[in-house]
């Protein structure tokens, strides 16, 4: 039994920044998620992918999403880390622990990320790498279920983005990751939505061989 | 106390500024040798007069109660009223004009209005005032909550944050240079305000002093007043709201 269903068919999704076009954003995309599964969505900037991860979190109203199992405790990661610059980056963690979550996770946690010793430090003395790994621990301390990653890697270095890829790569929570880089995609994902057209719909579908990750990020980039 | 480099410069500065002044008012007085301009020796000795007396403490005490009362309806008041127009786009819609006339509103029609409606009394002095600071209040929160970052709050709602939780720890931090800037305007006006409420319809207070000073042609208990009210609102500002913005800014510092 799939843990996402996702139907849009017969559903106008307009676009958050022309509400009341004519124009939906998103075609009739439909697809399913597996337990375990991470599905990327890969596709320009503009199409609609991270409307649809929050259409998909029932962040924007709207119909076509089905959870069968019924709905996981989800955490985000968005492309811009979003903590709170006035806590400090363990307070920040902290906050989305789940209720009655405790706190003294969070410097393992840190440290699993390379942050070890930052946990006192407010956001802005970490570099744009480090605020993404901070962002990363605050979703994984909200014991997440499932796992939404609108761009996770996106301007980060090589070291940065491999430290990332890694840990994500470790829990291997059901996610469904949003990005346009298609080394990103590969690396992290089993499964493809390669996403285009207007309104946006899926245009090709790629499973990935874990063993040969690099030749899914050569036909997403062909 | 251990004041650092720049603190203790800073205050070294304050008070060589302040002894200016003294210095430059002494030489005006002493040049005018005029009734209407006492020394600043004649205005202290004064100040100490009333001090001993009694009187000072009580129409000073009299006046911070007012002050205090009228500036936390204001700042609730007009915070409530602010975010609520910040939030919602038709109720700004139908009260911005409302908004927009009250905060033109003179504050003397507004104190002899609440005075004439309300009676001459304590509750109608200190509702005149804080209407007085109300509007423009509502105004900053207003501009600040629709300038509160969607990102930030599309996270505390991704991350399922309670409505209270969502407030205090996303929007508040946001909101609160706007509250300050309230409080800061908010003191400054209010108790000039409140001096005027006073001379027009209280028999105790700062205001009703300068007022019985003005009848007596007492320039030197008007200063003694007023000069004891200003280092009071010095106080403070010395005291309470820069060492308060100093601990809730601190994350910026440390960058």
């Amino acid at each position: 039994m799939s843990l996402l269903r996702v139907d849009l068919s017969g559903y106008a999704i307009p676009s958050p920044a022309s509400a009341g076009a004519m124009q939906p954003l998103l075609g009739p995309i439909a697809f399913d998620l597996a337990p375990g599964e991470v599905v990327a969505l890969f596709g320009p900037s503009g199409c609609g992918k991270t409307t649809l991860l929050k259409l998909i979190d029932g962040l924007i109203p709207g119909a076509g999403i089905a959870w069968p199992k019924g709905k996981p405790r989800t955490a985000w990661v968005f492309q811009e880390p979003s903590l709170l610059p006035w806590r400090s980056v363990a307070d920040n963690i902290a906050l989305a622990l789940p209720q009655g979550g405790d706190r003294a996770i969070i410097p393992a946690l840190l440290e699993s990320l390379g942050l070890g010793g930052w946990g006192g430090s407010f956001p802005n003395r970490l570099s744009l790498g480090m605020a993404r790994r901070a962002a990363v621990a605050r979703a994984l301390a909200a014991s997440p279920e499932f796992l939404l990653l609108d761009e996770p890697l996106a301007s980060l270095d090589a070291s940065s983005a491999e430290a990332l890829r890694q840990v994500l790569q470790k829990r291997h929570l059901p996610t469904l990751l949003v990005s346009h880089d298609p080394a990103d995609v590969a690396a992290l994902a089993d499964r493809v939505l390669v996403l285009g057209g207007s309104p946006t719909v899926i245009r090709d579908t790629i499973v990935v061989d874990p063993t040969q990750r690099h030749r899914a990020a050569q036909l997403l980039i062909g | 106390m251990n004041l650092g480099g720049a603190a203790g410069e800073r205050l070294l500065s304050r008070i060589v500024s302040l002894c200016l002044l003294g210095v430059l008012w002494h030489v005006a007085s002493v040049v005018t040798h005029s009734r209407t301009l006492p020394g600043p020796v004649a205005v202290a000795a004064r100040l100490q007069e009333e001090i001993a007396s009694g009187a000072m403490a009580h129409h000073l005490g009299i006046t911070l109660f007012r002050v205090a009362c009228a500036f936390l309806l204001s700042l609730v008041g007009g915070s409530i009223l602010g975010i609520a127009l910040g939030r919602w786009g038709r109720l700004d819609a139908v009260f911005d004009s409302w908004l927009i006339g009250f905060v033109n509103l003179p504050a003397l029609v507004i104190i002899v209005l609440a005075y004439i409606w309300l009676g001459m009394t304590e509750s109608a002095a200190i509702i005149a005032v804080a209407l007085n600071k109300l509007p423009s209040t509502a105004i900053l929160l207003r501009e600040g909550t629709r300038a509160l970052d969607p990102q930030l709050n599309l996270m505390a709602r991704a991350f399922r944050f309670g409505p209270w939780t969502s407030f205090r720890h996303v929007a508040l931090p946001q909101l609160t240079p706007y509250l300050l800037g309230a409080s800061r305007s908010g003191l400054a006006l209010i108790w000039k305000v409140v001096l005027v409420a006073e001379i027009l319809g209280r028999s105790d207070g700062v205001g009703f002093q300068i007022e019985v000073c003005f009848q007596l042609f007492d320039v030197a208990g008007i200063l003694a007043y007023t000069i004891a009210f200003a280092l009071v609102v010095l106080g403070l500002e010395w005291l309470l709201l820069q060492p308060f913005e100093r601990r809730i800014n601190r994350w910026r510092l440390a960058s």
